[in-house]
């Protein structure tokens, strides 16, 4: 048969590489009987496996808790939507227990942050009294913010939350809504359709809930 | 190679079915007793045909099924809505596993392992594997009567998995087989790429690889659907830290076995020329974006880094000709579709500039620039025609009309040139096949390696029994022709190795005849009304070396 070892194509194992295998191995019997057990370079390619492996399991871990960060801020986002929507069910009632977040108090045109009736009145009086204010963003050690948008670019983002207002078009627009940041100014006097989002490690925005207040 | 075994098949008896290992009816006597035809057709490994590989397969399948069920379990989002779903699936499982489980201890007496024991039963029960098969169905019946932690269960529930050592345990004891008297690297040699010594072995873990792509491939693709990601972002950051392990792992024994490969070899030249190699170095690129995620992760858009990680996908195409092939088609039919592509060029320069000049003053914003102009000739030549910049002009229309006809013939060029040259390598590979048949088939028989190489060949060019069997014939007939029509004297006077060679036969029948005849009869025959010169007949004398 006119096959020899050196004429397969080492890309694939096609006809000439088995014929080729195999003729090397019938070959193989007649040579003197290499040592067998792992040699030095064996010992050396184990322990650089072993390494590689650690390594990259060391990056694993290190991924998790970078994981584990953003899975704080979304607990965060998930403890204000929870809390926004209870609320959101009793404000607009006489005895609510949130009287700073009352709704149907129309506040002053030209009402400044603080000022009964708006969203800055709503934001101070759960940073002093509710369970919210222990929030911590993971990713600085610090209570998290709230910000206009997420940004990729600005790092100092992370785990920031991004609460926005989203104002229904007229029927027939391409977009059904208008999301704009909810700013301590504004006025909570009606029911809202807010988002909620937190910034991700890589400065990309997580819906976290689309809800009632 | 050529010493006829008893597994040999001859020209006479040949069974392309058994040969191409689709030989799949098994042969069991209907008339066996009840237990003996059952595990005759249900778990007897030396029956070919029977159901016994489907089992094990299907088993198997459960058995992952299982793994991931578990996995997901501990979703609660994904797993309170489904709960239902889940504990179906597990009751099934347990259905399936115990049901096994039954018929192999009700089987066991007509097991080689333990039919010759006392208590063929009791071995059975004792035996490592069935422990294992028994473990995967205890904790269920167990929760019945004790209440057991739910955690635990779950862990208990992972001795499932230990299953698949019924599959792995006879891959390794081959692969041990295979492997005696070889070098731990020539070991890692036959696990990681396709040899004569990696059997089942070397199948299982390629499967195992491509199982690990195709995982972290979807899960690249489901972190991209944000409800998901939202739900699963954790568990796709393990997911995709132990593909990583996997294919480090991988690529770093291909990387020190590669030397043993024919063509690699040389401890850093070889290394660095598998380095370069394509598949090898998809390899790298596999991993790659992993590193450069936690390093590079406030320098490179993380984005484009995961979407990077696709490029796993092309770690399948190791498994595949089909890539190969492509590439070997664009490369030879290169120079055709190079002039292709610069008519293609030549006519889309000219057309975005003709468009450029009739549109600009009719629609400024849509007719920009040349550049703008050519987009708009690449969709109107490649019949996709977006309708978001068309001409308004009567010499822009009548243009745009010429421009659709020509792109039609002008882009079917390429498609029609890459077409007939893949049906061309498809040609080229079976005759090439058709080739090796030859010459496997030159001495008669065919030797089970020879087989083996056949059952490869046919299998990389999806030929079916149908296919092989027309190709033996054709090529049976044409080896009968050749030895029916040996080549003329003048042909053979052409070439003088071929010439010597022809000499040599003629001598070695000469020599047969002396041989077989009578030697006094044929000298008196000779002799007799002059049949032979004195001459020819010291020559035949010589040829005998009775002179």
């Amino acid at each position: 048969m006119p096959l020899s070892p050196g004429t397969f194509s080492p890309e694939r194992p096609d006809f000439l590489h088995f014929m080729a295998i195999h003729m090397a191995s019938t070959n193989e019997h007649t040579h003197e009987k290499p040592h067998l057990g792992p040699n030095t370079a064996d010992k050396l390619f184990l322990a650089f496996l072993v390494l590689i492996v650690i390594a990259v399991t060391w990056l694993g871990v290190v991924n998790y808790q970078e994981a584990l960060k953003t899975e704080a801020a979304k607990s965060n986002g998930e403890a204000w939507v929870a809390w926004l929507t209870e609320t959101g069910t009793t404000r607009f009632e006489a005895d609510t227990q949130h009287p700073a977040c009352k709704g149907g108090v129309k506040p002053a045109a030209d009402a400044k942050a603080g000022t009964p009736g708006t969203w800055g009145a709503c934001l101070a009086y759960i940073l002093e009294t509710t369970e919210l204010k222990d929030q911590v963003n993971a990713f600085f050690n610090k209570p998290p913010h709230f910000v206009a948008a997420c940004d990729p670019k600005d790092r100092t983002l992370m785990g920031a939350i991004l609460l926005e207002d989203l104002m229904p078009t007229p029927p027939g627009s391409a977009t059904p809504f208008v999301a704009s940041q909810l700013v301590e100014a504004d006025p909570i006097d009606y029911k809202m359709q807010l988002r909620l989002s937190v910034c991700d490690k890589g400065g990309y925005a997580i819906k976290v809930a689309e809800f009632e207040f | 190679m050529n010493t006829t075994t008893k597994h040999d098949k001859f020209l006479e008896d040949l069974d392309v079915k058994s040969i191409l290992g689709q030989d799949e009816d098994a042969n069991i006597d209907r008339h066996l007793p009840m237990r003996k035809w059952l595990y005759s057709w249900l778990l007897d490994p030396n029956i070919p045909g029977n159901f016994q590989k489907e089992l094990d397969k299907w088993i198997s399948y459960l058995i992952i099924g299982n793994l991931f069920s578990l996995m997901f379990e501990h979703v609660p989002a994904v797993y309170e809505p489904y709960r239902t779903w889940f504990e179906m699936f597990d009751i099934f499982s347990v259905a399936v596993f115990t049901i096994e489980y039954v018929l192999r201890f009700y089987l066991a007496p007509e097991d080689e392992e333990f039919k010759n024991r006392k208590h063929a039963r009791f071995g059975f029960v004792s035996s490592p594997f069935a422990i294992i098969d028994f473990l995967a169905v205890a904790p269920f019946y167990l929760k019945a009567f004790i209440p057991i932690d739910l955690r635990v269960l779950r862990f208990l529930r992972l001795l499932r998995i230990l299953k698949l050592f019924r599959v792995l345990i006879p891959a390794i004891a081959e692969f041990k087989e295979l492997n005696q008297g070889r070098t731990f690297r020539q070991k890692v040699h036959a696990l990681v790429f396709p040899s004569n010594y990696g059997g089942t072995m070397q199948h299982i873990f390629e499967v195992f690889i491509g199982v690990w792509v195709i995982l972290s491939v979807m899960a690249v693709i489901l972190e991209s659907v944000k409800s998901i990601n939202y739900i699963l972002h954790l568990q796709f950051v393990i997911l995709d830290a132990v593909a990583v392990a996997i294919f480090t792992v991988e690529y770093c024994m291909r990387m020190y076995s590669c030397v043993e490969e024919p063509g690699y070899k040389g401890a850093f030249l070889g290394r660095v020329r598998q380095a370069k190699n394509p598949s090898t170095f998809i390899d790298f690129l596999a991993i790659l974006p992993f590193f450069l995620e936690v390093f590079l992760h406030h320098l490179i858009d993380l984005r484009f880094l995961r979407v990077f990680r696709l490029a796993r996908l092309l770690k399948l195409t190791r498994g595949s000709d089909a890539t190969a092939v492509l590439v070997k088609v664009v490369v030879r039919e290169w120079p055709v579709m190079g002039a292709a592509t610069f008519i293609m060029m030549l006519l889309l320069v000219l057309t975005a500039s003709l468009g450029y000049l009739f549109e600009y003053d009719a629609q400024p914003e849509k007719f920009e620039n040349i550049p703008t102009s050519i987009y708009w000739a690449v969709i109107t030549l490649a019949s996709v025609g977006y309708g978001d910049i068309s001409p308004v002009t009567p010499m822009g229309r009548a243009m745009t009309s010429v421009l659709a006809l020509l792109g039609i013939g002008i882009f079917a060029i390429p498609a029609a040139l890459l077409a007939s040259a893949f049906s061309d390598e498809l040609v080229k590979e079976r005759d090439q096949l058709k080739a090796n048949l030859f010459a496997i088939l030159k001495d008669g028989h065919i030797s089970e390696a020879e087989a083996a190489i056949i059952r490869a060949e046919a299998k990389r060019l999806h030929l079916t029994v149908e296919e092989v069997n027309k190709l033996i014939e054709v090529v049976i007939k044409e080896h009968e022709l050749e030895e029916r029509n040996p080549l003329p004297i003048h042909k053979i006077a052409e070439n003088p190795a071929l010439a010597v060679e022809h000499y040599k036969v003629l001598l070695g029948q000469i020599r047969q005849l002396g041989v077989q005849v009578d030697g006094a009869k044929f000298d008196e025959a000779a002799q007799t009304a002059d049949r032979l010169s004195s001459n020819e007949l010291t020559l035949w004398h010589k040829i005998q070396g009775k002179a």
